[in-house]
């Protein structure tokens, strides 16, 4: 039991480290994108990214700006992934925890998981549409990987539902 | 729930209290008020053994149904 808390201890300590990476990038890939659109990207040269701006951006704004918004969205629903994994873990007790509110978050990860896999999907294609033009730009952003993670997550959280409902029973019968 | 739980009728014709009565079968104060209220989903065998031995009464006399 003392190996499980220190694990869930270290997790969640883990879980505020990537939620606070993840905001910093989703912010600073936000922020450098619309500098570099409204302003003139040759200024915020040196400011963070992701992706190869330049070409992309003097290739066509429009491409630039969905691609930059799909990159946004993806990195932003994955940091509140995070945050609600948190939340959860706050609340957590192990001796009881199978509680009534965890299910619909475990839902809600799962709905916005498949949500950023599908964002990704379309980021990825964008990429590969970059690519066949002759850009240079990532094209790995984790589609596959966050869908699966989706499926798996809805999966756990029916079977969660089902957990709590058996709780409550337990707790309830004298 | 058609199903009633008279327990408070019970303890009120041996003129018993909750806590004697919490005593006498090893139960939890907040247990049998649980019980008391109708809001258990089941009770034990044991726990309904139990009450009708310190109660000196039938299960049927704890338990009804109502349509």
């Amino acid at each position: 039991m003392n190996a499980t808390n220190l694990i869930f201890k270290t997790i969640h300590v883990l879980f505020w480290i990537i939620f606070i990476g993840l905001m910093v990038n989703t912010g600073s890939i936000l922020v450098a994108g619309i500098l570099r659109l409204i302003i003139n990207p040759e200024k915020f040269k040196y400011l963070y990214t992701v992706i190869d701006y330049d070409k992309v951006l003097f290739y066509d704004r429009m491409a630039y700006s969905l691609f930059v918004a799909c990159i946004v969205a993806v990195e932003g629903l994955k940091s509140y992934i995070a945050y609600l994994v948190i939340t959860i873990f706050l609340k957590l007790d192990l001796n009881s925890p199978f509680q009534s509110s965890f299910a619909p978050v475990l839902t809600r990860i799962s709905q916005l998981a498949f949500l950023a896999g599908l964002i990704a999907a379309v980021t990825t294609g964008l990429s590969n549409w970059f690519i066949g033009l002759g850009l240079i730009v990532p094209n790995k952003w984790g589609a596959e990987e966050l869908l699966f993670f989706a499926g798996i997550l809805y999966i756990v959280s029916v079977i969660f539902k089902k957990g709590t409902q058996l709780q409550t029973d337990n707790d309830l019968t004298i | 729930m058609p199903i009633i739980v008279n327990l408070d009728v019970m303890m009120a014709k041996r003129k018993i209290s909750l806590n004697e009565l919490s005593e006498k079968v090893n139960l939890t104060l907040s247990n049998l008020s649980i019980l008391k209220t109708g809001k258990a989903k089941a009770i034990r065998f044991s726990t309904l053994e139990a009450i009708c031995k310190a109660l000196d009464c039938q299960p049927a006399d704890i338990l009804e149904y109502r349509d």
